[in-house]
C-alpha cells in the first residue's frame, strides 16, 4: 500500500518538475508490477501504455495504435476502450502536431499529463478509502490518506480530515444536525465559524475545553462547509478558506517551534507533504532551501519576502517559524479552498434555511465595482517619452511598451507609429515584433509585471501607482 | 560587412575551426540542448539538436557560422518550435560585461565609425562626410577586462558563500569580447523558472533591498539593530561596507541613521553598485536562451570564448586570441593602438598594412579595418 503512494508521489513531484517522461514511467512501474490492479481503470492503464510506448521506444502514435488494435484483436482490451482510446489520443494527437505525427508535441505532453494525473487520483482516492475502512473501529484517529492524526490534532488542522468519513465513523447523518434540538449548538457554531472567518478574524478554538468538546469542535469545521455549499458564494469559500488558514497556521507555528519533537515533526511533515517545502531546525531558525523558498515567496508582493532581504547563506533561507509558516499560507488556503470546491453540494437541509438565508445576505457586501481611468503608468509614460525624443529604448521597454498597448486593445497599426524615431527603426521588423507579441507565433505575450520592471530599471513608480502589481491594473480603482 | 571581407573572415573561422576542433568543449547532455548559429550578413538559424561532437564538428565545418550558440536549458524535444520543446531545467548563467561598469578608462579607447564612409575617429557625434550615423566600437583595455573579472570574484564568493553553490559547479569563461559568462550547473536552481530566477538576480545585484533589514524602521529607527560586520550575507556585507573601522563606526552609525529611512534607501542603492555584482539581469533570468558555445569564436572581435580560471588576472589578448598568424593585407584605420599575443599594432591612419591574421580579423571585426 505505502509502496503504491510511493510511486504516486514520485510521480507527483515529476509532474512540478515539467518532465512529463519521469512521470509516466513512475506510474508505468507501478503498473508494470500489477499494483495497480483493481485499482486504474483500463483507459488510463491502456493510455498510459501507449504513451510510454512513444516515449520510451520512441515510435509514432501509428505503431501505439496498431499495438493497441492488436491487443483489441486478442481480447486483452476490449473494443469499447481501444475504440476511446484511439479516438481521443491519436485523433488528437494528429491535429495537435499539425500533421507532423511527432509524438513530441506539446499537445501529447497535455495528453500525458492527462492520463498520468488521472491515474494519480485514482490511486490516491483508493489507498485513502481502504484507509478509512481500517481505521472505522478506532475513534480516536482519523486516516487523512497521509497521517493518522489524534484528535487533537484534527481540532487543529480539520482540512486534513476526510469529513464525510468522520461524520459516518462517529455515526451521524447531517440531517441530525437540522432536526436534532441538543444538535442545534452545532450548526451555530458552524455558522459563526464562517461569520467569524470571512469577517477576517480568527475563530477561537477550544482544544483546552476537555476531551467532549474535541468532536464539536471538528463538526464545526465540516457544518461551515456545508452551510457554504449551499449559499454558492465563491467569493466567501475563498475569505473562509483564508481565515481558516491563518487559524491552522496559529497552531502550526506554535507546533513547529515546540521542543517537543512529536509536534515539531508533525508540522515539518505536514509543511513537506502538503507543500513540498523542506524546513530544517537549525538554532534558533528555521532553514529551507533557496530554491524552496523562492517558489513560493514569488507570490508575495511585499519587498521584505524579496531573497535578498532573507538571512541567506549556505544555500538555505534562514526564517523564523512565523515566517516559515506564513510562507505557505497561500498554499493552505488553496489547499482548503480546493476542499470545500471539490465537496459535493448536498440538498437544503431542514433547519439550515435560516443560517444560509443570513449568509447569502452577508455575501452581497463583497460585491466591489472598479472605475477606470484610463491614464497610464509612469513606466508607460516614461517610455513613450524616451521614444518621442528619439532616444534609444532598450528591448526590454519596447516589450512592455508594446505588451502593454495591445493588452489595453490598441492594434498593431495604432501602436507601430510610436516607434518611428527609434535610432534603429526599421518598419518591417517593428512590424514583425509587433505582430509576434500580439500572438501571430501562437502565442500571446503579456505586459510583464511591476517587479520584473524594477529589476530591468524601467520603473518611475508614483504614489497614484499604490502597490499595483502589473502596470495594467494601474488607474483602477474600487 | 564586404564581401571581401566576409571571405577573409570565413577562411580564418573555418581554419580555426578544423585545427582546433579540441578547444570546443559540448555541453554535458548534449542530446538536450537547442543550438543555434549565425553566418556573417544573415540572421539566426535556431531549434538545431546536436547528438554528439562529431555531429557539431560536422555542423561547424559545413556552415562556418560568425557566432555559435548552445542553450543553457535541457529540452525533451530540443529541435521543436519553442512551445513545444518541453523544458525540462537549465543551467544558471551570468553575463559580465565591462561596457555596463562604465570605467574612466572607457572613453580612451572608444572608436566611432561612421556607417557612411566608414572612416574612424574618436569621440565625435558626426562624421567629416558629415554622416550623423556613428557606431562606437571600444577596443577594451587590461583595465576594462581586469574590473570586469573582480565583478566574477565578487559574484562568485556570493555565489558559494549565500547561495551555497559548489565550487566545482561554476565555470567561469572570457566572453570572446569584453567581459565574461559564469555558468552554474547541478545546482538546487537547475529548475527554477523565469520569475524566480529574478530572485536570484537581484539577489547577487544587492537591488531590491528595504532598510528595515538594517534596523533601520519607519517608527523604531535604531542603530541598535545594525547588523554586525562579522555577519554572514548580505547584512554583514553591508556593515563592513558603509560603516567602517571599528573606531569610527558609532559615529558614522550615528549619522546613517538621523538621515532617515528616505536617506537610507538612497545608500543602499548606491551600495548596490559598490557591493552588489554587476551582471546583466536580462541573461541570468532568461531560460530559454541560446548563449555562446564555450570554444566559439566571437565575430564581434574574432577572439574565442574560453575558459578561464583567474578573471581578474586573464589578458584575454595573449590567452583567447587563437587565430592563424598568416600574414593578411589590409586597409586600416585605426586612431589607436592595441595590443594582440604580445605585439602592438597601431595606430593606422587610412593606410595598408601587413599584420597577421589574428589581428586583422580582430580590426575587421571592430569595423576599423577592411580588405584592400
Amino acid at each position: 500500500m505505502s509502496a503504491l503512494l510511493q510511486f504516486a508521489s514520485e510521480a507527483k513531484k515529476a509532474r512540478a518538475r515539467k518532465d512529463v517522461a519521469g512521470f509516466i514511467l513512475n506510474i508505468w512501474q507501478a503498473v508494470g508490477e500489477g499494483r495497480t490492479e483493481g485499482i486504474l481503470d483500463e483507459e488510463t492503464v491502456e493510455g498510459i501504455r501507449c504513451m510510454r510506448h512513444m516515449l520510451v521506444l520512441g515510435s509514432g502514435p501509428d505503431q501505439a495504435g496498431a499495438e493497441l488494435q492488436k491487443r483489441a484483436a486478442s481480447g486483452e482490451v476490449t473494443q469499447e476502450t481501444s475504440g476511446r482510446l484511439q479516438e481521443t489520443l491519436l485523433g488528437r494527437l494528429k491535429t495537435d502536431s499539425a500533421g507532423t505525427l511527432d509524438c513530441a508535441s506539446f499537445g501529447n505532453a497535455k495528453i500525458m499529463n492527462g492520463y498520468g494525473d488521472s491515474a494519480i487520483n485514482q490511486i490516491i482516492e483508493f489507498v485513502s478509502r481502504k484507509a478509512s475502512l481500517q481505521n472505522s473501529t478506532t475513534d480516536a484517529t482519523v486516516q487523512t490518506g497521509m497521517h493518522t492524526l489524534g484528535e487533537k490534532e484534527v481540532v487543529k488542522y480539520p482540512f486534513l480530515a476526510d469529513a464525510g468519513q468522520y461524520l459516518r465513523d462517529k455515526g451521524f447523518t447531517l440531517e441530525q444536525f437540522g432536526t436534532d434540538p441538543d444538535m442545534a449548538h452545532v450548526v451555530r457554531n458552524a455558522f459563526e465559524r464562517v461569520q467569524v472567518a470571512i469577517q477576517g478574524r480568527i475563530y477561537g478554538s477550544e482544544e483546552s475545553s476537555g476531551e467532549a468538546a474535541l468532536p464539536n469542535e471538528v463538526f464545526s469545521f465540516l457544518l461551515a462547509i456545508v452551510l457554504l455549499k449551499l449559499c454558492g458564494n465563491q467569493s466567501m469559500v475563498r475569505r473562509f478558506a483564508l481565515g481558516e488558514a491563518r487559524r491552522a497556521e496559529k497552531h502550526l507555528e506554535r507546533d513547529l517551534a515546540d521542543m517537543d519533537d512529536t509536534r515539531h515533526r508533525l508540522a515539518v511533515r505536514i509543511i513537506d507533504e502538503l507543500f513540498s517545502v523542506r524546513v530544517r531546525r537549525e538554532d534558533k531558525y528555521f532553514v529551507i532551501p533557496i530554491h524552496n523558498y523562492i517558489q513560493h515567496s514569488v507570490h508575495f508582493h511585499e519587498r521584505e519576502w524579496k531573497l535578498v532581504n532573507r538571512h541567506v547563506w549556505n544555500g538555505g533561507v534562514h526564517l523564523t517559524s512565523h515566517e516559515t509558516v506564513r510562507l505557505i499560507r497561500n498554499e493552505l488556503v488553496l489547499h482548503i479552498s480546493k476542499k470545500i470546491t471539490g465537496a459535493r453540494t448536498p440538498e437544503m437541509i431542514p433547519g439550515f434555511e435560516g443560517y444560509v438565508k443570513k449568509l447569502v445576505d452577508i455575501s452581497k457586501q463583497f460585491v466591489v465595482a472598479t472605475v477606470d481611468t484610463g491614464e497610464y503608468p509612469p513606466c508607460i509614460k516614461h517610455a513613450i517619452d524616451v521614444l518621442e525624443k528619439g532616444e534609444n529604448l532598450p528591448h526590454s521597454g519596447r516589450f512592455m511598451l508594446a505588451t502593454f498597448l495591445l493588452a489595453r486593445g490598441q492594434s498593431v497599426k495604432q501602436i507601430a507609429p510610436l516607434f518611428k524615431n527609434a535610432p534603429d527603426y526599421n518598419e518591417r521588423v517593428t512590424a514583425y515584433q509587433l505582430n509576434h507579441l500580439a500572438g501571430s507565433g501562437g502565442t500571446q505575450y503579456s505586459c510583464p509585471s511591476c517587479e520584473k520592471i524594477r529589476t530591468q530599471d524601467l520603473c518611475f513608480a508614483i504614489p497614484e501607482c499604490d502597490n499595483i502589481i502589473s502596470p495594467m491594473q494601474f488607474g483602477k480603482r474600487r | 560587412m564586404h564581401e571581401d571581407d566576409t571571405n577573409l573572415l570565413n577562411s580564418a573561422f573555418k581554419r580555426y575551426y578544423f585545427e582546433h576542433f579540441e578547444m570546443i568543449q559540448t555541453p554535458t547532455r548534449t542530446p538536450e540542448r537547442e543550438f543555434g548559429y549565425q553566418r556573417f550578413g544573415s540572421g539566426m538559424i535556431r531549434h538545431i539538436s546536436v547528438r554528439n561532437d562529431g555531429e557539431l564538428r560536422l555542423l561547424l565545418l559545413q556552415n562556418v557560422p560568425s557566432d555559435v550558440y548552445c542553450s543553457n536549458a535541457c529540452y525533451h524535444f530540443p529541435s521543436l518550435p519553442m512551445a513545444e520543446k518541453v523544458w525540462k531545467e537549465a543551467d544558471l548563467i551570468f553575463d559580465i560585461d565591462a561596457k555596463d561598469l562604465s570605467l574612466p578608462c572607457r572613453e580612451e579607447h572608444a572608436v566611432s565609425v561612421c556607417s557612411e564612409c566608414r572612416r574612424a575617429g574618436q569621440g565625435q557625434d558626426f562624421c567629416a562626410c558629415s554622416s550623423k550615423r556613428i557606431k562606437t566600437k571600444s577596443l577594451p583595455c587590461r583595465k576594462c577586462m581586469k574590473g570586469a573579472g573582480e565583478q566574477v570574484d565578487r559574484l562568485c564568493r556570493i555565489l558559494t558563500d549565500d547561495l551555497g553553490v559548489d565550487e566545482g559547479s561554476i565555470r567561469i569563461y572570457f566572453s570572446g569580447n569584453e567581459g565574461f559568462h559564469v555558468h552554474v550547473h547541478d545546482s538546487q536552481f537547475q529548475e527554477m523558472g523565469s520569475r524566480e530566477r529574478v530572485e536570484l538576480s537581484d539577489y547577487v545585484m544587492f537591488k531590491g533591498t528595504v532598510p528595515r533589514l538594517f534596523g533601520m524602521s519607519q517608527t523604531t529607527p535604531s542603530h541598535a539593530n545594525f547588523p554586525d560586520p562579522a555577519e554572514r550575507g548580505w547584512r554583514g556585507r553591508f556593515a563592513r561596507y558603509v560603516a567602517g573601522s571599528k573606531s569610527t563606526r558609532n559615529k558614522t552609525l550615528k549619522k546613517l541613521f538621523a538621515g532617515g529611512p528616505a536617506r537610507f534607501q538612497e545608500v543602499l542603492a548606491e551600495a548596490s553598485g559598490s557591493i552588489g555584482a554587476r551582471i546583466d539581469p536580462n541573461v541570468t533570468t532568461d531560460i530559454h536562451r541560446i548563449f555562446r558555445l564555450p570554444g566559439s569564436i566571437n565575430s564581434k572581435s574574432g577572439l574565442a570564448k574560453i575558459r578561464c580560471e583567474n578573471p581578474a588576472e586573464f589578458d584575454p589578448y595573449t590567452s583567447a586570441s587563437l587565430l592563424d598568424d598568416d600574414m593578411a593585407e589590409v586597409q586600416a584605420d585605426c586612431p589607436k593602438r592595441f595590443r594582440l599575443r604580445n605585439k602592438s599594432f597601431g595606430p593606422y591612419s587610412n593606410e595598408k598594412v601587413n599584420v597577421p591574421t589574428y589581428a586583422a580579423v580582430y580590426m575587421i571585426c571592430k569595423g576599423i579595418a577592411r580588405t584592400t
